[in-house]
């Protein structure tokens, strides 16, 4: 059977070195390093391994050697008796300890320097043209840096600090000072040490970028910190590597690197009002803010580590309520659902329609209730709606640009032009003169208007919904606000939402746009029919 | 004594199929209680490679929609605990009964009925674990890790994770038992003669996991508490938002998680210690070296958990010590290694079946050790851990280690049980099958995981490069299937055919190749006396001094033994009465378990059945002729 072994330990040797022709495929691989912190991780894996292979070969040669040699022969004799040789025994107790020093040096020194508490400088030399990107630059971009820097010139990167915070199963970026929250798409300029601060208020995730980093656990209870930098501008895959639950394996994020002029003009643009919803797309609005997307999902700004909190108090006391990603911006993404599918109307109406299907286990189909709760479902023309709504979600300025990804490690899916530009003139407001309501009329809109409902969020038997109940409105308003009349404070309520807020209530979640929606008249009649509920 | 083979050929008259039921429900003999643990542990070992299959299945194209996540975490949960603590663990043990006392010259364990008692506790342990399946109330779903707060309520509901720990702790209770009774058996029941280095190496790595085990199972049975009060009674210990420590179960996980791996691969290193020696026909060479670096590697063992929590953010100067002393444990591990060829070096080898899966063993392991190198190293490890290359690692110590050393010693002491050969051809094509399906299973992990595929993924993109490999892999996972129903086929054609054995079949050295196959009851007419490490090679050859080459003796004082084969009344030699009180006491255990799922208050009907089984045994009559 001795030819045997040569089968047994030449295939994996064989297919060893396929290693070597395969290492180069797939855009997530630890071999398509393309920072820092990953470099070194992967200069000290070839370490380790040209020393284990070496091992492999010394001793797997020597096992099939002694198998081949010294198989029986018919009719030999018995062989020497021999117990051992302590010289042996020495030098083979030595020689693996020698080669894992070997190991061991280097091990020291990276896990040193690639620890979020290494300070060393991380220097580029400015050149004219880059030929290797891990340490060259441009004297164009270095200039962004260094507004002195010139050919020849050895500038240190900066450095930027954001929070990541993991949820089952999404990834939530804060940047400093916690002005601007993305979801699941982390914006860093390129030749920048980013710090990175990892928190999580559900169970244990891991934060990995193969192509920038290698992994560090998200700990409740604990902060963890890493770095890592990006010397490419480019789309880099992350994902989840601790098993946290159902969707687990949904539980992606990509990383876009941009030059350094692009990124600021990317926080510019992250910072502008959005474009406002017409035809379809209003409709949409509608839909989002009445059948309590909002309750997760904020649009408008950064969410507020306190909304944070209580979304996961609710969601730990068993209510219908769970950290969801911002949607600010959200039509500039390049993917959704946690990075697992390309950001597209399709792909968009067939998670709306049946999340459950697109990402097995997600939070949302558990809790929503137009989920779960049969008589709150949304009709295919509401999907339609919501879906035109969420794509206006872009800032509304003009010609962002666009990231400049190397084609290799972009997810091959046809990117929308994020920052596409579709300037709407921000709209001044007029003051507006309501024509004379008709109480029984509002009565009937009330009951029955759309795209909006108002008994859906207001009830009128004093039950509490999404809005404070009508019960006894007419009465209240005027005890609201001083000096304020019943009909005034019922007026500015339904024309500028935001202007009083009833204790217990979110804000931001009627809409302001009812002139459009249901006309002036229609706004009149609801004035009057409410007038009248003392 | 009705012997395996006899139980086949001969249970036909109904009352005779229930006397022989019966003498295997209430046996104390360590020969029956080992096949019972092997018989039950290959179904449990079947069990889990189904689940493998599903996983693979699942896996082989991208976007595939087989099972969904749910049912796919499950089964890698359940995949790994059967593999582990249902599979290796008790086919080890099976061993630890089938071996230790023949080859310590000893008539039975310390503690008869106690190691009974091992077998059933067991047995419905396993039952428990699995008890998701059988219920239909769903397994559990949180790797075989379980790592907090993921198994707290708000986020894993269910019976899952109580199946998860009153499975775990059952079977601890089992190992337990088990680990004091060959402790003391190795300790106290060796032949005249047979001083400690002087005992045969399987027996010497069963002592030193029998001393992980005491120390170990405690461990993880206090984790295993404290997750059935966190689920239970509303305690904290890993509820974060009451300041719970979800670090807190890692390491007391690892803590015991890595002794653990020693106790899943001592056993096997110690039936390869047995066979490389008996078909190179050469003593092991270096034996004290191998004994000690077994004892190194045991207690080297508790220095090392830390390196399955790299990434968790412990710190450079934790994740650096941890470094150390992994790569530390690799030089014993070593030692073994080059023992094992020094021991072929020179030899005259014979490639039986057994010796074939003991090289298999060999050589697997080394790539599986000089993998776990790499991640000894926590940069390195920082890509590697918890994608498919550690998914690789593990397989080929597990595999291509624990399960080929354990196949190697079935194949080698299934004569000595049931008293007849599995067949050589067919054990030679399970072999080289075996060999190509593992290797096309588990080699592409390594390169999957580094080309960054996480583990337990229930699915992959297109789009992500890793459809070949799975592929390959699934493939494998068929081939590695298909090998194991040929080995099937193999015990049961040889069961009722293969040839006879013999005392000893292998030209063995150690004392259980003196007696008869299958060995009487009392195993020893006579106890013998030991003046080596080989007492058997001895009989045969003469004891030579060191080096010369021995001579085959023609009045060998041991050939009359040999003749013994058919078994004879020794009314002078008192063996323990059987008895069925283990079993109460074990349905105690299984009873109380399974009715914590319906209320924990309810398990106090299987606790009073427990105590009542206990007390019975207490009061136990002595047969009446015992003149001890």
């Amino acid at each position: 059977m001795a030819p045997g072994l040569i089968r047994k330990t030449l295939l994996p040797a064989l297919l060893l070195a396929f290693l070597f022709l395969l290492a180069s495929c797939g855009d997530q691989s630890t071999f398509e390093v393309k920072g820092e912190v990953a470099q070194r991780q992967l200069e000290l894996f070839w370490i380790i391994f040209a020393l284990a292979a070496l091992v492999f070969v010394v001793v797997e040669g020597a096992l099939i050697y002694s198998a081949f040699r010294y198989r029986r022969r018919p009719g030999q004799a018995i062989p020497k008796q021999t117990h051992g040789h302590t010289k042996l025994e020495i030098a083979w107790t030595i020689a693996p300890t020698i080669v894992l020093i070997g190991v061991a040096i280097p091990t020291l020194f990276v896990i040193f320097n690639t620890s979020s508490s290494s300070d060393y400088d991380i220097t580029l030399n400015v050149v004219d043209e880059v030929v290797d990107p891990s340490n060259e630059v441009t004297v164009e971009q270095a200039r962004f840096v260094v507004p002195a820097a010139s050919v020849g010139d050895e500038i240190t990167v900066p450095r930027m600090h954001i929070t990541a915070r993991a949820h089952q199963w999404w990834w939530e970026f804060r940047y400093s000072g916690d002005e601007i929250e993305t979801a699941n798409e982390l914006h860093i300029p390129v030749n920048t040490r980013v710090d990175v601060d990892l928190f999580s208020d559900d169970v244990i995730h891991s934060f990995w970028i193969p192509n920038l980093a290698g992994k560090l656990d998200v700990v409740p209870t604990v902060i963890n910190k890493t770095w890592f930098m990006a010397s490419e501008p480019g789309i880099y895959e992350g994902r989840c590597a601790e098993f946290c639950g159902l969707a687990h394996a949904d539980m992606k994020f990509v990383v876009i690197a941009h030059e350094w002029d692009d990124y600021d003009h990317w926080k510019l643009a992250y910072n502008a009002p959005p474009q406002q919803p017409t035809g379809d797309a209003l409709l949409g609005q509608a839909v989002f803010l009445s059948k309590g997307c909002v309750l997760c999902h904020n649009k408008d700004s950064a969410t507020t580590l306190e909304v944070r909190e209580q979304q996961r108090n609710q969601f730990m006391e068993g209510n219908n309520v769970v950290p969801g990603p911002n949607l600010k911006h959200f039509a500039t993404r390049t993917t959704m659902a946690a990075g697992i599918a390309p950001l597209t109307q399709s792909n968009l109406e067939s998670w709306l329609s049946n999340p459950e299907e697109f990402k097995p286990g997600n939070r949302m189909s558990e809790l929503a209730a137009v989920y779960n709760d049969p008589t709150q479902t949304m009709t295919d023309e509401e999907v339609k709606q919501l879906t035109a709504y969420l794509l206006t979600l872009r800032p509304s300025v003009e010609a962002m640009p666009t990231p400049t990804p190397d084609p290799a490690s972009v997810p091959p899916t046809p990117t929308p032009d994020p920052f596409a530009p579709t300037p709407t003139p921000a709209p001044s407001p007029t003051p507006v003169v309501l024509p004379p309501g008709d109480a029984a009329r509002g009565a009937e809109v009330f009951q029955t208007s759309t795209p909006l409902t108002c008994v859906t969020c207001h009830s009128l038997d004093g039950s509490v919904g999404l809005g404070p109940s009508q019960q006894g409105i007419a009465t209240l308003a005027g005890t609201r606000i001083p000096n304020m009349t019943a009909r005034e404070y019922i007026t500015q309520s339904i024309l500028d939402t935001n202007s009083y807020i009833v204790e217990g209530f979110p804000a931001d979640l009627m809409p302001a746009n009812f002139i459009e929606t249901i006309g002036p008249q229609a706004v009149a009649d609801v004035i009057e029919y409410l007038l009248t509920l003392n | 004594m009705v012997t395996v083979d006899k139980v086949i050929e001969g249970a036909t008259a109904r009352s005779k199929t229930l006397d022989t039921a019966w003498s295997w429900i209430t046996t104390v003999d360590h020969k029956r209680i080992g096949i019972l643990y092997l018989i039950t542990s290959i179904i449990f070992f079947f069990g889990a490679g189904i689940e493998a299959l599903v996983i693979r299945t699942q896996l082989a194209r991208p976007d595939s929609t087989l099972v969904d996540p749910g049912t796919f975490n499950q089964m890698f949960t359940m995949h790994a605990l059967s593999m582990i603590f249902l599979g290796v663990m008790p086919m080890s043990v099976a061993f630890f009964n089938i071996v230790v006392p023949l080859a310590i010259g000893a008539r039975d364990v310390a503690f008869p009925r106690l190691n009974a008692l091992s077998y059933w506790v067991f047995l419905f342990g396993g039952l428990l674990l699995n008890g998701g399946f059988l219920s239909g109330l769903g397994s559990p779903d949180t790797g075989w890790f379980a790592y907090a707060n993921l198994t707290e309520e708000p986020f894993t509901k269910g019976q899952g994770m109580t199946f998860y720990a009153l499975g775990l702790i059952i079977l601890g209770v089992s190992s337990l038992a088990g680990a004091f009774n060959f402790a003391v058996t190795i300790i106290n029941m060796r032949a005249p003669g047979m001083s400690l280095m002087r005992m045969p190496p399987f027996v010497w790595m069963t002592l030193v996991t029998s001393f992980l085990l005491i120390t170990a199972m405690p461990v993880i049975t206090v984790g295993l508490i404290q997750i059935l009060f966190d689920r239970t009674f509303g305690t904290n210990f890993f509820d974060t938002t009451a300041g719970g420590s979800p670090v807190l179960w890692q390491h007391v996980f690892w803590l015991f998680g890595h002794p653990e791996v020693y106790i899943l691969i001592l056993p096997a290193m110690g039936i390869v210690s047995e066979i490389i020696p008996t078909f190179s026909r050469k003593p092991l060479f270096g034996y004290k070296f191998v004994i000690f670096s077994g004892i190194v590697i045991g207690f080297m063992g508790w220095g090392v958990w830390s390196h399955h929590m790299f990434t968790v953010g412990l710190g450079n100067v934790a994740n650096s010590v941890f470094a150390i002393t992994t790569m530390l444990i690799a030089v014993p591990t070593g030692v073994k290694i080059f023992n094992w060829m020094g021991t072929m070096w020179g030899g005259s080898i014979r490639f039986s079946t057994p010796m074939l899966f003991a090289v298999g063993f060999v050589a697997m392991f080394i790539l599986g050790g000089l993998s776990g190198v790499t991640h000894a190293s926590p940069p390195a490890d920082a890509q590697q851990q918890d994608t498919y290359y550690i998914v690789a690692h593990l397989h080929y110590v597990l595999f291509g280690g624990s399960i080929m050393g354990i196949l190697a010693g079935i194949y080698y002491w299934f004569p000595k049980m049931t008293g007849r050969m599995l067949n050589d051809n067919l054990g030679k094509l399970h072999f080289w099958l075996l060999m190509l399906g593992a290797n096309l299973t588990f080699f592409p992990m390594h390169i999957l995981g580094l080309v960054g595929m996480p583990r337990r993924v229930y699915t992959y993109s297109a789009v992500s490069g890793f459809e070949a490999y799975n592929l390959l892999q699934t493939v494998g996972a068929f081939i590695l299937a298909a090998s194991f129903l040929i080995f099937l086929h193999n015990v049961f054609s040889s069961l009722k055919k293969g040839e006879r054995a013999g005392a000893d079949p292998w030209d063995g050295r150690t004392l259980e190749w003196t007696i008869a196959s299958p060995p009487p009851h009392y195993n020893f007419v006579e106890i013998p006396t030991v003046h080596s490490r080989e007492p058997a090679w001895d009989l045969k050859y003469g004891h030579d001094s060191e080096g010369a080459a021995p001579i085959e003796r023609s009045d060998a004082p041991g050939a009359q033994l040999y003749n013994e084969a058919e078994e004879e009344d020794h009314p002078e030699i008192h063996m323990p009465d059987p008895s069925y009180w283990p079993l109460v006491v074990a349905a105690g255990f299984g009873i109380a378990g399974a009715l914590f799922v319906v209320g924990p208050w309810f398990s106090a009907i299987g606790v009073v059945i427990a105590v009542v089984g206990l007390y019975a045994w207490a009061a136990e009559p002595v047969s009446k002729d015992d003149h001890h």
